[in-house]
């Protein structure tokens, strides 16, 4: 199926096709690196994304197209260690609105196609459900069973209790 | 077939809900090769949802990362696959060890069993290991009155522990309960009440006032101002006198506790009530080493106007009873002091009497406003104006004459000046300061120092006016600003060892840890070199960080940029060193009217909900509980 050509197109993983600006899809950095790899005339075939299926490159090309103007990311910033982990935008924070599963495939879609900016919203949404729960309340969010035995337990507790380090 | 116009949706993302069909399998981590020939295979359904672990241990690693030290504390809590992945990962554990202060040279080459131990031990000194959830608050009682509580902290000396002993007023007797508390629970000590052959059925006694100080040998001396009335229905020629007596007097008691619970009545003096008494009311009272007795009365008409009235100590030699009818005094009014008048417009709330000096303290101002030396030679001794902090926060500002409350001195020994190549000293002094006025309200660290020639440490109650001083720090989100003010006005504390400092306004507490040595000692404030800064990353981003700029004049002051490398984080608005603080757990409406720690990781306070203690130290595991305690009642 061909496409305009400041489109291309991509097949998810459950054989669905979907046209996408080629400037949307170049915030992966595979799709981009795999376009300039390719010859002129083969751009025009659909490219398969075969670890992402449909709803979730539906979610990751809409936040795509949302930030497709933003400048490109600089090398390695997430050394900041000074960046907080609420520091999500706001259409962000509403576009990770969904539910687990689906915010997990995002990150797992958004490390496949290389979307660095994607996969820092995606972990620091789940950081942020974590923030200031204790580890009984972050099994229940996570569904997280405890394997620890009371010996572990103890242990762990101690650990992080008040250690001098003078 | 949807095309990108569908998902041009800039309004608004959307919040899909279901995913279908699931997979089981984890993606490659590797780019797939530049090829579109083979048409992808759908996946087989998966068996379940996918969870937060069936995620690959980097994207786990990933999330990690984003986390705060104490919710990376708690997150490693959950189980053991997380724990292990985060407990495996030295370059997760050096990026969480360099979110804390004081990244520590030795960190450089060192295993992940040793970076996840480094990071308890930093984490706990700097109380991001989570206090905020794994507090323990233990509350006796259910009820106190307000404003007729206190603390008295006498810091461990000479193998001695800490004691601490929380005091309340009984109205219904004039009675004062003196609990001993340590760090499980408060047991009434002593009960103290008026005078015994002033007790009379026919008076009833009010405690205007009181202090508990530990001057002397024995466990406390205890000051209490009372007042008295004398009941209506008893008539007779005494009883007319008495009357009279007592609307111009009031009694001034004086107690010593023995560590035997043995109370024993030292002085008693009927003292005048100020001319025009009932303009006034009592303020607080203290006294000296010495034995002499301060009375601060305030203005009801006047704010800031107040009265100080010293009672020297009974003489030694004197052969009279304890009991002091007209008892010789000084008394110091506004006008008498060489203050400037419209500086003080709240009422003294607290002194406080250190080394022949007074600290008077306003409410909602806790700081030393003003000191009054040399209180028991005469009343025309030097009176010290400290002037008010209305002074821009800059790190570069140099004050004189100003002053805060007291964390902690350092004495800089041997150095050389760097004009006349003399022997000199410094002394250093950091302080915690209140600023209450537009730019930057806030709670700020501030350090004084001075330069001398001759080897002399710094008294650093009575000689803090004269330093110059600077601001080095901000305790950020302080609540100072308007919804945070009530009647009851902040109330904070300090730990013994000046490394935790507490505000409390209302119900909300905010605990901010520090260290004071960064601020006061060159190697402790310094952070690490080029040479042992341990990730790659940190250095691309050194330029942007705050390290020293190399110095050509080795140490002496340590001002410049002071606690900048320990404290990487800066207040956008002021370019100081950042401390944020964590609040710790409280139920809303327990208001908090007094607070004193009795170690750096234990805090007690009296609340309406009574004797409170929130511990966060070895042992600590977010219980709640909550006891009666029968004489704690009202």
């Amino acid at each position: 199926m061909a496409a305009p050509e400041s489109t291309i197109m991509l097949t998810s993983s459950d054989g669905t096709d979907i046209s996408v600006e080629r400037q949307v899809a170049e915030r992966s950095i595979l799709i981009k690196n795999l376009l300039a790899d390719l010859p002129g005339e083969a751009t025009t075939e659909a490219i398969p994304i075969p670890n992402v299926n449909e709803p979730v490159l539906r979610k990751v090309i809409e936040w795509c197209d949302h930030h497709k103007k933003d400048p490109p990311a600089s090398a390695e910033d997430d050394s900041d260690s000074r960046k907080k982990s609420t520091d999500i935008d706001e259409w962000d924070q509403k576009f990770m609105q969904v539910d687990q599963e689906m915010l997990f495939e995002i990150i797992l879609a958004a490390n496949y196609l290389d979307i660095k900016a994607l996969l820092d919203v995606g972990c620091k949404t789940v950081a942020n459900m974590i923030k200031g729960k204790s580890p009984d309340e972050i099994r229940k969010t996570f569904n997280i069973q405890n394997d620890f035995t009371p010996e572990e337990e103890d242990q762990i507790r101690r650990e992080n209790e008040w250690a001098e380090d003078r | 077939m949807n095309g990108m116009s569908a998902m041009n949706v800039d309004s608004g993302p959307s919040t899909s809900k279901a995913v279908q069909p699931r997979r089981t399998r984890k993606p490659p981590l590797r780019r797939p090769k530049a090829s579109i020939k083979t048409h992808p295979k759908p996946l087989p359904p998966p068996e379940r949802a996918m969870e937060l672990l069936d995620i690959p241990p980097e994207m786990l690693i990933h999330i990690l990362r984003q986390l705060d030290p104490a919710s990376f504390t708690q997150c490693i809590q959950t189980c053991k696959t997380v724990r292990y992945f985060a407990s495996t990962s030295s370059e997760l554990l050096r990026h969480q060890i360099r979110k804390l202060p004081g990244l520590p040279n030795e960190v450089n080459g060192l295993r992940p069993n040793e970076l996840m131990e480094l990071f308890h031990k930093r984490a706990g000194k700097h109380a991001r290991n989570a206090i905020d959830i794994n507090a323990d608050v233990s509350a006796f009682g259910s009820r106190l009155s307000l404003g007729t509580a206190q603390f008295h902290f006498r810091h461990a000396a000479d193998g001695w522990s800490p004691r601490l002993l929380g005091c309340i007023v009984d109205p219904e007797n004039a009675g004062i309960k003196i609990y001993d508390i340590d760090e499980t629970l408060p047991k009434l000590k002593y009960e103290i009440f008026p005078p015994s052959f002033l007790e009379d059925r026919c008076l009833e006694f009010h405690v205007q006032s009181f202090t508990v100080e530990d001057h002397s040998s024995s466990v406390a001396t205890v000051v209490v101002l009372y007042s008295y009335t004398v009941r209506e229905h008893l008539k007779n020629s005494f009883i007319a006198e008495a009357r009279s007596r007592a609307a111009t007097t009031w009694i001034l008691a004086t107690y010593c506790l023995s560590a035997d619970e043995y109370i024993r009545l030292k002085t008693v003096r009927e003292i005048q009530r100020p001319e025009s008494f009932h303009m006034y009311k009592a303020g607080p009272v203290a006294i000296s080493p010495t034995g002499t007795v301060v009375v601060v009365m305030n203005s009801r008409a006047v704010p800031g106007c107040f009265e100080i009235t010293s009672y020297p100590p009974k003489s030694t030699s004197s052969k009279s009873s304890m009991y002091m009818r007209h008892p010789e005094y000084h008394t110091y009014s506004n006008g008498d002091l060489p203050i400037q008048q419209d500086k003080v417009k709240r009422p003294i709330t607290a002194i406080k009497i250190v080394d022949r000096c007074l600290l008077l303290n306003q409410s909602t101002h806790p700081m030393p406003s003003y000191t009054i030396d040399g209180l028991e030679l005469s009343r025309h001794s030097l009176v010290r104006d400290l002037p008010q902090q209305n002074i821009i926060p800059c790190a570069d500002d140099a004050i004189f004459g100003y002053s805060g409350i007291m964390l902690k001195a350092h004495h800089n020994h041997g150095l050389k000046c760097s004009l006349t190549d003399e022997d000199i000293c410094i002394n250093s002094v950091l302080q915690l300061t209140f600023r209450t006025v537009e730019p930057h309200i806030g709670l700020y660290l501030m350090k004084g120092w001075e330069s001398v020639f001759n080897c002399r440490e710094i008294n650093p109650h009575t000689d803090r006016a004269r330093l110059e001083q600077m601001h080095v720090a901000r305790l950020m989100n302080a609540p100072m600003q308007a919804a945070h003010c009530t009647l009851q006005g902040l109330v904070y504390a300090v730990s013994p060892d000046s490394t935790r400092v507490v505000v409390a306004a209302w119900d909300e507490i905010y605990l901010w840890p520090i260290e004071p040595d960064a601020f006061l000692r060159k190697e402790c404030g310094t952070g690490p070199n080029s040479k042992t800064r341990v990730a790659n990353a940190l250095k691309r981003k050194r330029t942007e960080d705050p390290v020293p700029k190399k110095v050509e004049d080795p140490d002496n002051e340590y001002l410049k940029d002071c606690g900048r490398p320990y404290y990487r984080d800066l207040d956008p608005e002021t370019n100081l060193p950042a401390i944020e603080p964590i609040r710790l757990p409280n139920e809303p409406g327990w208001v908090v009217y007094k607070m004193q720690f009795y170690t750096d990781n234990t805090l007690w306070a009296f609340t309406s909900a009574g004797l409170v203690k929130w511990h966060w130290g070895p042992g600590a595991a977010a219980s709640r509980l909550r006891a009666e305690i029968g004489q704690l009642l009202f």
